[in-house]
């Protein structure tokens, strides 16, 4: 017998110390980093497994939401985006379809994980942030792989290509994207797993963010439209990861990394609650 | 029990001296749980922002719906003690084994683990179908907290208890039940925690197979693991366990030796049996009494079973015998009229086994003359008990002259153990006296 290691588990409340519930978490995790791994590459391993076309899944959606908008910009709908041609306005959605993917994926992920390893969960104790921190993996890979694709389409419609040094920080500001994603939907965890109609809630507010978010449409310039841009979380990153990949001007960028600063805290805090709130929803939501 | 209670904190006191540490200290420990969905939900939102305000979590009046799964248990288990956690389903078994894994947390008291524990609540946790068996044991030791390394250093060994063969690389999804039992177990028994929590997983996989589980528990115990076991298969309990601690509505209500254990455990089951099955043995007891196959009707008449107990042949009061004892039952009948020539059916029952005996007083040949101004005393004598131990009871059932008309019928009485000081098997009911001979 180890004699160190001692537990004790009581009915206090682990949040009278946050410090050391936050220095436990971290320990825990790091700790457990490994299993961290092999969940996640459980996940993608067994995702595409029964598939003939595998990882193409991940981007058809994505083009094929291009697609049609491209063909609804040239002959339905008409954006005040007067000079961009068709080549650079594929190139616009694409990217920000890449993106918003990320985003939604990165706020419904936290419950979908929740929902998933619920089994393991309620049966084994493991660092219960790890099914958190897996399904930020799995964001962050699918992202990946979306943006792989963007490679051939930007060689092929932006004329003379060449990579820029903003290119890169395109993976910063989509890890910032996801970072403010993931972070909202920890926070839906305790009650969504609790109450159904947070999941069902989601889907319907899904499609309602993305319109009011400037994925297929120009960023609008004048007030009170551009009040959109600050006032939807998911706007500024968006707007600077695409600006960054398509070599635009970045001028929201300030802005985005005060925000991404600000959702730093605020992603701790939800492991905090998460952790929190853990036992409690496993002993109402049952084996 | 202060008996009982004595003895334990000698053994206690015994063990301090010599050192022996106590992996697990359970102190008054309780657990609420709500009947109610709607009701439990709305606690849930309301506890989970009581914890966020800094506060405790709710351990005042029960809430409404709200009801104790576990009420101020406590107990101590040491390194090297095999404990069987007995109870009928919903006495608060699995709710203590997961307040001692952490995944739940006490409404009060405390629970203090020294030592690495492990689960066993679920076998093959992480498994996914689609993906081989060998990928499938990286994930599960990994979820059950191995590191790669020493999962590869123990593959072969894994692969060797789990009799998979070249199955190994097959989708688990094309495996049985029983494979799926085998791999997981196999993974799961490679663990070398200081306390090991089993719920159940050993019920099931085929009897080879359990046996084979059960050895390779008993080396670890051996080596010094604490192990606590909950399962409703007792037979093969004595020979793995040494103590019980029986739960009964969320409290203990043994913890000691584990053959009085199980026999404390059956008693319990026989009283949750009796109340369950009492219309199936208004039908059973008609074998024993009307031929016709006709139903009993049951009477409006005040007479009743008063009391039931078992004596010795002495007339002692005593409930607990030896196989080959003998043992009368006393029934006592209140009657407010002159009722002759009624019947009294009594069924011998052994609370894992259910019916052992139906004896019928018309069988016999006897009548039961009731009288208005005394009560009724009837002996039933039986002679060299061939029961094995276990916990048993009466249920009686009393007739009026005409053979359909049932006066009055009890369940559960007169409980009584068969206790052996070193009988140890429990299977079967009857403890025969085989004479064996060698004749060629």
């Amino acid at each position: 017998m180890n004699p160190n290691k001692e537990i004790l588990y009581t009915p206090d409340p682990p949040l009278r110390n946050p410090l050391r519930l936050a220095v436990s978490i971290f320990v825990d995790n790091w700790s457990r980093r490994e299993l961290c791994f092999q969940l996640f590459a459980r996940n993608i391993k067994s995702q595409y497994r029964q598939t003939v076309l595998g990882f193409l899944w991940l981007v058809f959606p994505a083009l094929a939401t291009t697609f049609v908008w491209l063909f609804l910009r040239d002959n339905v709908v008409k954006f005040s985006d007067e000079g961009q041609t068709s080549s650079a306005y594929l190139l616009y959605v694409l990217v920000g379809m890449i993106l918003w993917q990320c985003f939604t994926e990165a706020y419904m992920a936290p419950l979908n994980a929740f929902s998933s390893n619920r089994q393991m969960l309620v049966k084994i104790n493991f660092p219960r942030e790890i099914v958190v921190f897996v399904s930020l993996c799995e964001v962050l890979f699918n992202a990946a792989v979306r943006s792989l694709v963007l490679i051939p389409f930007l060689i092929y419609y932006s004329g003379d290509f060449s990579v820029s040094p903003q290119m890169f920080l395109y993976p910063v500001f989509l890890f910032g994207l996801t970072l403010i994603g993931i972070s909202i939907g920890i926070f839906l965890v305790p009650i969504g797993a609790l109450y159904h109609d947070v999941g069902r809630m989601l889907t319907v507010i899904s499609p309602i963010w993305m319109v009011l978010t400037p994925v297929i449409y120009p960023v609008p310039e004048s007030s009170p439209a551009n009040f959109l841009v600050y006032l939807n979380v998911a706007s500024p990153a968006l707007i600077t990861a695409r600006d960054a990949m398509l070599g635009s001007p970045m001028t929201l960028m300030p802005f985005t990394i005060a925000m991404i600063g600000i959702y730093i805290p605020i992603f701790v805090f939800g492991l905090l609650f998460y952790r929190i709130a853990m036992p409690i929803i496993l002993e109402r939501t049952g084996s | 029990m202060s008996e009982r209670n004595d003895k334990k904190n000698l053994a206690d006191a015994k063990d301090e001296v010599q050192g022996i540490a106590n992996v697990v200290e359970v102190r008054d420990v309780s657990k609420t749980y709500c009947r109610d969905l709607q009701k439990s939900l709305w606690y849930g939102v309301k506890d989970i922002f009581r914890e966020m305000s800094f506060r405790k979590s709710y351990a005042g009046e029960l809430r409404e719906k709200e009801f104790e799964a576990v009420k101020d248990a406590s107990f101590n288990v040491k390194s090297g003690e095999c404990v069987a956690m007995l109870g009928p389903n919903g006495a608060g078994k699995s709710s203590m084994l997961k307040m001692m894994n952490g995944i739940l947390r006490p409404n009060s008291g405390s629970i203090r683990i020294r030592g690495r524990v492990s689960a066993l609540i679920e076998l093959g946790t992480g498994f996914n179908p689609i993906l081989s068996g060998r990928e499938n044991v990286f994930i599960n030791a990994s979820v059950l907290g191995f590191s790669r390394e020493e999962t590869e250093e123990k593959f072969d060994a894994i692969m060797a208890f789990s009799e998979i063969g070249e199955f190994i690389d097959a989708p688990v999804q094309t495996y049985s039940s029983g494979m799926r039992v085998r791999l997981g177990f196999a993974v799961a028994s490679h663990l070398s925690p200081d306390l090991l929590l089993i719920d159940e997983v050993l019920a099931v996989g085929d009897l080879a197979f359990r046996i084979k589980c059960y050895d390779h528990l008993r080396k670890q115990v051996e080596s010094g693991m604490a192990v606590i076991l909950v399962s409703h298969i007792v037979a093969m309990m004595p020979k793995f366990c040494t103590r019980a601690i029986v739960f009964e509505n969320g409290k203990i209500a043994f913890d000691g030796d584990i053959i009085e254990g199980i026999a404390e455990y059956q008693r319990i089951l026989g009283i949750e049996k009796a109340k369950s099955g009492a219309m199936q043995r208004l039908e059973d007891d008609l074998d024993g009494v009307d031929e016709s196959g006709s139903k009993p009707m049951a009477s409006s008449s005040n007479t009743s079973i008063a009391t039931a107990r078992t004596l010795s042949l002495e007339n002692e009061e005593k409930n607990v015998f030896k196989t080959g004892d003998s043992l009368r039952l006393e029934v006592r009948i209140r009657s407010e009229s002159d009722q002759p020539n009624c019947a009294i059916v009594a069924n011998l029952n052994s609370s894992t086994f259910g019916n052992v005996s139906t004896m019928a007083s018309r069988s016999s040949k006897f009548n039961v003359d009731l009288k208005a101004d005394a009560d009724t005393v009837l002996h039933l004598t039986l002679d060299q008990l061939p029961l094995v131990d276990g916990a048993y009871s009466f249920n009686l059932s009393l007739y009026g002259s005409e053979r359909a008309l049932l006066l009055d019928q009890k369940s559960a009485l007169a409980s009584f153990k068969i206790l052996n000081e070193r009988a140890r098997s429990l299977k079967g009911v009857l403890a025969l006296s085989p004479d064996w001979k060698n004749v060629s």
